[in-house]
């Protein structure tokens, strides 16, 4: 791989040696596991505190999609994107409706998987299920994006060799992934986000010295932007994208929120305390990262003209190939730059594998193939599970690395995530919710949505009806016939399937 | 389980209440359209919109710390 990006054999080294920090967490973290269980392998047994329970949030929410695809949809659009700095706020927000809640309640109960909440809460096998697949689904796109995003931070640096680094990138770096993933569970993923936490903080404030001591002041960038492009990427966004911006910050905020690695990050927590001072600085973090990549993508969009749809998503591997160029000094920034990188890109990928694995095998293996089976074997069949995910979605990413734009795959999978809210954000305050009308606004959001989203009609714009993605659609018909189902039967006095959730629950 | 409660994790009306108010602040209808006045070398409604967005963080920052775990 050195043959063929611009780096030299310093940088290499210390790419290496960070990697190989990473596979040396992943073998400490499995000395350190305590029992060969479930509960160990994907929560490193509840007990997170704050720094490690921060570090390990910001790491995993921050991704490849903020720093690549955030730095590109801002260079297509040009200010009117700031949209991305508010949704990351958005996601820390909605997480207040139910993670208080949730945490003490999934230590109680003994919770792995998003999904044990649902099944409790709700005696029901098909919602469970129906849920366990949505989540899958959505988590398996992320992941993709992640692993395609992997290849796309080698490309933009390689130049003309950009084909061959892409697939180096995606399958290495896949590869070192699954094996420390698997090494040590959530325990080692953590404690690589805390390296990666730390790198990612840095790198982006390296980024933003570098871009004001490459190019100068970003008055400088914006007068760039306002002599030669279009005076729209200045304005303030048309009343379409207004109706865009209340989209994102709902869609964005409600399914980020129920992103399965973050939920299981909340029962990982030692207590509601930890959780409620790591979401109070979490509530800071969009100002100095998310808004730094903005920032990139503007100076892009001034200095670095000229790149085309997918290839838009290169701005920021580009822009930093013209700073390596200039001098040693840039070189050797862009080192710690693109190590960050692939810190976000990694820590966010490695966490939705482990969570696709514990809720393939927890709630579908377990449930549907394996009742009986021991917690050491449902272990062991997790990290089978792991490296088939990843196996499958690696090759996937190189089949499809022209395919779509980084925002277009992150549209997708929150229109799926979103239609879990009334079961998560509803179901634990609200114990009159049913499980019946939630199965049905379930699937008739779903069925909303994926129609919306990939039917062939005249009214939808840039995958958006009237400016609202159609998640929030299917979300609103999911709500109805969630609430309204419900206080219908409470009206002809039909009680839901007793369990002892609700039993305790009314106590 | 109770439900109203902050401690329990239910939000409140009021709660909600910032909660729009900021979010009104946060989208810039207001700020008249086609206007790129900059200040700063940024356009003066992102500045706008981004100053609702601290106090966003501030207050969520807020409701988070005001209430503790019975443990801790």
């Amino acid at each position: 791989m050195s043959n063929v990006l611009p780096f030299g054999p310093g940088a290499w080294l210390f790419f290496s040696l960070y990697l190989s920090t990473l596979l040396l967490l992943g073998w400490i973290g499995r000395r350190a596991r305590k029992e060969d269980s479930l509960q160990d392998f994907y929560l490193a047994g509840r007990g997170f505190g704050f720094f490690v329970l921060f570090l390990t949030l910001y790491a995993t929410q921050y991704s490849g999609n903020t720093v690549f695809g955030v730095t590109g949809a801002t260079y297509r659009i040009g200010f009117p994107w700031l949209i991305a700095v508010h949704y990351m706020l958005a996601i820390v927000v909605f997480f207040q409706v139910f993670a208080f809640k949730l945490q003490p309640l999934a230590r109680e109960r003994g919770y792995v998987t998003p999904v044990d909440f649902i099944r409790d809460r709700f005696s029901s096998r098909a919602l469970a299920t129906l849920a366990s697949i949505v989540m899958i689904v959505a988590l398996s796109n992320y992941l993709l994006a992640q692993l395609m995003t992997m290849g796309r931070a080698l490309q933009g640096l390689a130049g003309p060799a950009g084909d061959i680094a892409y697939n180096y990138g995606v399958v290495g770096l896949a590869l070192i992934m699954v094996i420390y993933g698997t090494l040590g569970g959530l325990r080692a993923i953590a404690w690589t986000d805390v390296i990666q936490g730390v790198v990612l903080f840095i790198g982006f404030l390296v980024l933003l010295i570098l871009m004001l001591y490459q190019f100068g002041p970003i008055s400088a960038a914006t007068e760039v932007i306002a002599q030669n492009l279009d005076p729209a990427r200045l304005e303030r966004p048309n009343t379409p994208m207004l109706s865009e911006w209340l989209s994102y910050i709902l869609l964005v905020g409600i399914g980020g929120a129920l992103y399965p690695q973050a939920i299981q990050r909340m029962y990982s927590a030692k207590s509601v305390g930890k959780l409620r001072q790591s979401f109070a600085m979490m509530a800071f973090m969009p100002f100095v990262s998310v808004l730094i990549a903005f920032i990139v993508g503007i100076y892009a969009l001034a200095y670095v003209p000229g790149l085309e749809g997918a290839a838009s998503d290169q701005a920021m591997a580009s822009i930093l190939r013209i700073v390596q160029e200039q001098s040693f000094f840039g070189y050797a920034l862009v080192v710690l730059i693109f190590s960050a990188v692939l810190a976000a890109l990694m820590s966010t990928a490695d966490s939705a594998m482990l969570s696709i694995s514990s809720m393939f095998i927890k709630d579908i293996y377990a449930v549907h193939f394996r009742p009986g089976a021991s917690e050491s074997e449902l272990t062991k069949m997790g990290k089978r599970c792991s490296w088939l995910v990843v196996g499958a979605l690696t090759l996937l990413a190189i089949i499809l690395k022209e395919q779509t734009s980084l925002i277009g795959l992150l549209d997708r999978k929150f229109d799926l995530l979103v239609q879990i809210a009334p079961a998560f954000m509803l179901g634990i305050h609200w114990m009159g919710l049913r499980t019946g009308p939630v199965l049905v606004g379930l699937i008739a959001g779903l069925t909303i949505s994926l129609l919306l989203a990939f039917g062939p009609f005249d009214f939808i714009v840039d995958g958006k009806v009237w400016g609202f993605h159609p998640g929030l659609y299917g979300l609103v018909v999911n709500l109805a016939c969630a609430v309204f189902g419900s206080l219908w039967l409470a009206s002809r006095d039909i009680t839901g399937s007793a369990n002892s959730f609700l039993a305790e629950s009314e106590e | 389980m109770n439900k109203t409660s902050s401690k329990s994790g239910a939000i409140s009306y009021w709660v909600l209440a910032v909660y729009f108010l900021l979010l009104a602040l946060i989208i810039p209808w207001y700020w008249p359209e086609g206007d790129a006045r900059l200040l700063f070398g940024f356009p003066m409604w992102v500045l706008a919109s981004l100053s609702a967005l601290f106090l966003t963080s501030c207050f969520t920052a807020w409701l988070c710390l005001r209430d503790k775990g019975p443990e801790d």
